[in-house]
């Protein structure tokens, strides 16, 4: 197995020289993400996706732009933060969390429970997406369950993985994947079915 | 396409390698659906970490390539259409000399050297010529080089004046 590298950079790298589907991985991995940073600040749900695309779109255009002095999801952040400030002011509202002001966001602690899904059909959405999902990682065979729990929930690369398992790094990432695949195919129709801004929280 | 799916998985988790990345772009390649599968398994992932869930990765390839034609012109066609911005350019600024040489009034200076008028006339109209053919070709120049390294030209101040009225 040979070293992991810096997967950001080197697509970065080649979305600025060009190459589109290295943007769309980057989008792939970090949609989520981003959508989970708008979402704190615009609370309507059918404006997330916008605003989020929107960010992303921009990132696209400012790429020739990055040199990569952060890592880029720190930049994607930013833009889409700013992206949904602007989005706010645009509809007439001062950006703000829940009405507090938006630069004392970092204050707020609020429970997770609360954060977000606050809305009776989202709070629907995330009760089952997480019933769903404590099955379903319930259902997993030992090996997978182990390894996808301590990637997931304990945060441990590859590495420490395979040495606690007594298993090759490549093992680990089969099962890894395997275990993602079994959970997916299990909230196929949770996912699909109330997909559009469900909001899980950890199991 | 188990391999690449594979590949994917560790992408999300930060643990791809150079081979992983390449797989990737491969797989993208030859089957462009592909992606779904992987929207998928970041949907998965996004669940165990409590992230909010997004489509947005299924339609972001459209918008995004809705850009690249103005992106990822030839170097040849963006030299040619800058060429083409620095002449119209010259042209505009070309035209304004002459009107407002033309607006000028007979200057002093015409009126000083008349001693033989018609030989004076001549020879200071070849002079006006001369002058201004080598004005119009230092205006394309600068507009040209201007335009090849920033992308910019000189846009005379009476541009300005006609785009502030409209």
């Amino acid at each position: 197995m040979t070293e992991s590298v810096d997967a950001d950079r080197l697509l970065v790298q080649k979305a600025q020289k060009g190459d589109p589907r290295a943007f769309d991985l980057l989008v792939l991995k970090y949609q989520h993400k981003v959508a989970s940073v708008v979402s704190r600040l615009v609370s309507e749900p059918d404006a997330v996706d916008d605003v989020v695309q929107d960010a992303f779109i921009k990132a696209y255009r400012a790429l020739p732009g990055f040199r990569g002095d952060s890592a880029f999801f720190t930049w994607i952040y930013r833009i889409a933060t700013n992206t949904a400030k602007n989005h706010l002011e645009s509809m007439g509202r001062r950006p703000s969390y829940r009405g507090q002001d938006i630069d004392d966001l970092g204050q707020i602690d609020m429970p997770a429970s609360l954060r977000e899904a606050d809305t009776p059909d989202g709070l629907l959405a995330k009760r089952q997406l997480e019933a769903r999902l404590q099955k379903a990682l319930q259902a997993l065979p030992e090996d997978l369950k182990v390894a996808l729990t301590l990637r997931e929930f304990e945060g441990m690369s590859y590495q420490d993985i395979s040495e606690i398992m007594d298993t090759p790094i490549g093992t680990v990432r089969s099962r890894i994947f395997r275990a993602r695949e079994s959970v997916e195919q299990e909230l196929t129709d949770v996912m699909y079915g109330h997909s559009r801004h469900a909001s899980s929280q950890e199991v | 396409m188990n391999k690449a799916n594979e590949s994917f998985s560790a992408f999300l988790d930060g643990e791809a390698t150079e081979l992983d990345i390449q797989r990737l772009l491969n797989a993208m390649d030859e089957q462009p659906q592909v992606s779904r599968d992987w929207h998928k398994l970041s949907k998965v992932k996004a669940s165990l970490q409590g992230d909010t869930l997004t489509d947005v990765g299924l339609s972001i390839s459209p918008a995004v390539e809705a850009d690249i034609p103005q992106k990822n012109r030839s170097p040849f066609l963006k030299r040619l259409m800058q060429g083409g911005i620095a002449a119209a350019v010259a042209v505009v600024t070309i035209s304004i000399v002459s009107v407002q040489n033309a607006d000028a009034p007979q200057s002093s200076v015409a009126e000083l050297t008349v001693e033989t008028p018609e030989e004076s006339s001549v020879a200071q109209m070849q002079q006006q010529f001369a002058a201004q053919q080598r004005l119009t070709q230092f205006l394309k120049t600068h507009a040209e080089q201007a335009s090849f390294t920033t992308g910019h030209v000189v846009v005379p101040a009476e541009l300005n004046w006609v785009e502030g009225a409209q």
